[in-house]
């Protein structure tokens, strides 16, 4: 194996907003030369004599001369890969580059200028969805047209807030919807509040804030809190507020309920228990509650649905239950009807939304200029107590993709959901 | 035998692509011009009895040419001052590379004395690239081969051009020590 390669040192510092373009098309900056050293023979060689676009071309389209081919730079390349391309000839599966490559030993600052030039080059695309000028981001609309447009404008304000500042990094904001998550594949760098089909995975990327049912998957960054968590915030309130002895309803269900650790601690009481834990099918609840007079009975929303609005004034005043979003009543309405630019027709979705478009934009910003998905993961997974001022303070972290692990108790009245308190955490 | 064995040993080390069947036909004494202006007989005065490096460049060649070069300014220094082996580079493209194309650039990559650069009619230099099996219609198509000889003794072999310089310099000195 014939393993040589240049190493260039840039000599002193350029400046200068197209520095990146001179270091590209000539291999020095202005004022500023540079030297190449050839590995295995130590002799210097001025960089301009190597310069990237004598073989790649200067659009980086790539050329053949002598047998030897200098491939187009185009491709998904995280900054770290191609650093090491640039600096040490190594390339991507670690195999030593060609040894007419030269290894350049530029500082991270010019790398990272030399970089920024190679993304402006034909808006070269180095992770799917993102270009040199724009992050597209996806959606999946799913059946419901006036949700999704609904959710599709407050999340548009939101991109339109931050492009209106020069975007992330220079970066616009673009959203693309299509009805299921396969088709944002290879289209998108990112999903945000989707309201289409459950099928994750298929979107190949990171999901963040889904909006519809419970979600889950290696990719899936939840800002709702799973039916275990909510169950954990209601457990963990009675355990301090309600007379103790609960009884699960149905028995069969027993063991769903139990997954919520503050659930499990609770002292269960066949019969006489003062409080009921609700956990089957909606078309039961109302049978259940007045089959128990006097009795408390606690609940997840997504159980109870909208059959607690039909339920006698007595029952509701008996029902508690676990809630997962902002309560419309908490929704900071100005916010979302300043990105609805009205009064917004799903305050609960809409809100949720438009507290998803804030935590992309953070973990954006926090990503850095070198966008990969693997960066913009790791910038999630460092949200600690991160406020939308929109949501639940956000929280993901290393294994921990539910955000919002929790959940408001509210009562019904005879057309909403009013809340008992602030939100509640659900307990580990 | 002994001498074949070794060569090919570090041959074989150094991956080298080496071919005992690409000795040179016979030589042209063809007249070209060095980078100083100064009519050369390529044979008589360039290799007649000398151990040479041999390699096709062209200066308006930004892509294989630099390194090819920049290799032969560490060989010429890796053989040192005094050695009289004799760097060679031929131009494939005669009609631009004038001898003060040559000259600044042999300037650029630092080659010393013992490294010379040709140019000539072209017609005299298809004759020397067609003898060193070197010709190709296109001049961007040209070979990245080092060509490695000692006319003394008839030993010629070959070498990637881009390989480390001191692989290079070694099969020079392992070339200057056959003998006839």
């Amino acid at each position: 194996m014939i393993r040589l390669s240049i190493i260039v040192v840039i000599v002193g510092i350029g400046f200068g907003a197209d520095r990146g373009r001179d270091l590209f098309e000539t291999g020095s900056t202005p004022g500023h030369d540079a030297i190449a050293i050839l590995r295995g023979n130590e002799t210097e060689v001025p960089a301009r004599l190597m310069a990237c676009a004598n073989c790649h071309g200067i659009h980086a389209e790539g050329k053949t001369e002598a047998g030897v081919t200098a491939p187009p730079l185009t491709g998904d390349l995280s900054f770290d890969a191609f650093e090491r391309i640039v600096r040490d000839g190594v390339g991507r599966e670690g195999k030593p580059l060609h040894p007419a490559m030269p290894s350049y030993r530029f500082s991270r600052e010019e790398l990272t200028d030399l970089w920024e030039h190679l993304l402006q080059l034909n808006g070269r695309v180095l992770s799917h969805g993102v270009t040199s000028d724009e992050i597209r981001i996806g959606m999946a609309t799913g059946p419901n047209a006036q949700a999704s447009a609904a959710v599709q404008q407050v999340v548009r304000a939101a991109f339109e807030g931050i492009n209106a500042e020069g975007g992330i990094f220079r970066r616009k904001l673009v959203l693309e919807t299509r009805p299921r998550h396969a088709g944002l594949k290879g289209a998108t760098f990112a999903v945000i509040a989707s309201l289409g089909d459950d099928d994750w995975n298929a979107a190949a990327q990171p999901v963040i804030g889904p909006l519809s049912a419970a979600a889950a998957g290696p990719n899936v960054y939840t800002l709702l809190p799973s039916a275990t968590e909510q169950w954990s915030a209601l457990c963990g309130y009675l355990a301090k507020n309600t007379p103790h002895g609960v009884r699960i309803v149905p028995e069969d269900q027993q063991q769903f309920v139990a997954a919520a650790p503050a659930c499990r601690v609770l002292r269960m009481k066949a019969g006489a228990a003062p409080t009921i834990l609700f956990a089957g099918r909606e078309a039961d609840l109302e049978r259940v509650i007045l089959a128990n007079p006097g009795r408390q009975v606690a609940t997840l929303h997504v159980v109870a649905g909208r059959s607690a609005f039909r339920l006698p004034e007595e029952a509701r005043g008996r029902l508690l239950i676990a809630y997962p979003a902002v309560p419309a009543d908490q929704v900071d309405l100005a916010a979302v009807e300043t990105a609805a630019a009205g009064r917004p027709e799903f305050p609960a979705l809409q809100s949720m939304a438009l507290g998803s478009a804030r935590v992309l934009i953070e973990a954006l910003k926090r990503a850095g200029r070198d966008l990969t998905q693997s960066r913009l993961e790791a910038a999630l997974e460092s949200l600690n107590g991160f406020e939308t001022g929109l949501i639940p303070p956000v929280t993901f972290g290393s294994g921990k993709q539910s955000g919002v692990r929790g959940a408001y108790l509210v009562r019904a009245s005879a057309d909403r959901f009013i809340p008992l308190g602030s939100w509640i955490t659900a307990e580990e | 035998m002994i001498r074949i064995v070794t060569s090919l040993l570090i041959a074989s080390t150094l991956c080298l692509a080496v071919d005992w069947d690409t000795r040179p036909r016979e030589i042209p004494d063809v007249a070209v011009v060095d980078q100083d202006g100064r009519p050369v007989k390529f044979y008589t005065d360039l290799v007649k009895g000398r151990t040479v490096a041999i390699q096709t460049i062209f200066t308006s060649c930004k892509t294989i040419c630099p390194p090819l070069a920049a290799t032969y300014h560490s060989v010429e220094k890796l053989l040192g001052p005094n050695s009289d082996v004799r760097l060679i580079s031929v131009s494939i493209d005669p009609e631009t590379d004038r001898p003060d194309q040559l000259k600044a650039f042999a300037e650029k990559f630092g080659a010393g004395p013992n490294w010379t650069l040709v140019t000539g009619e072209r017609a005299e230099i298809e004759k020397l690239l067609v003898a060193f099996r070197a010709y190709t219609p296109d001049r961007t198509a040209h070979t990245a081969m080092v060509i490695i000889g000692n006319d003394a003794s008839g030993y010629w072999t070959r070498s990637y051009g881009l390989a480390p310089a001191a692989s290079i310099a070694k099969l020079l000195e392992q070339a200057r020590s056959t003998q006839k």
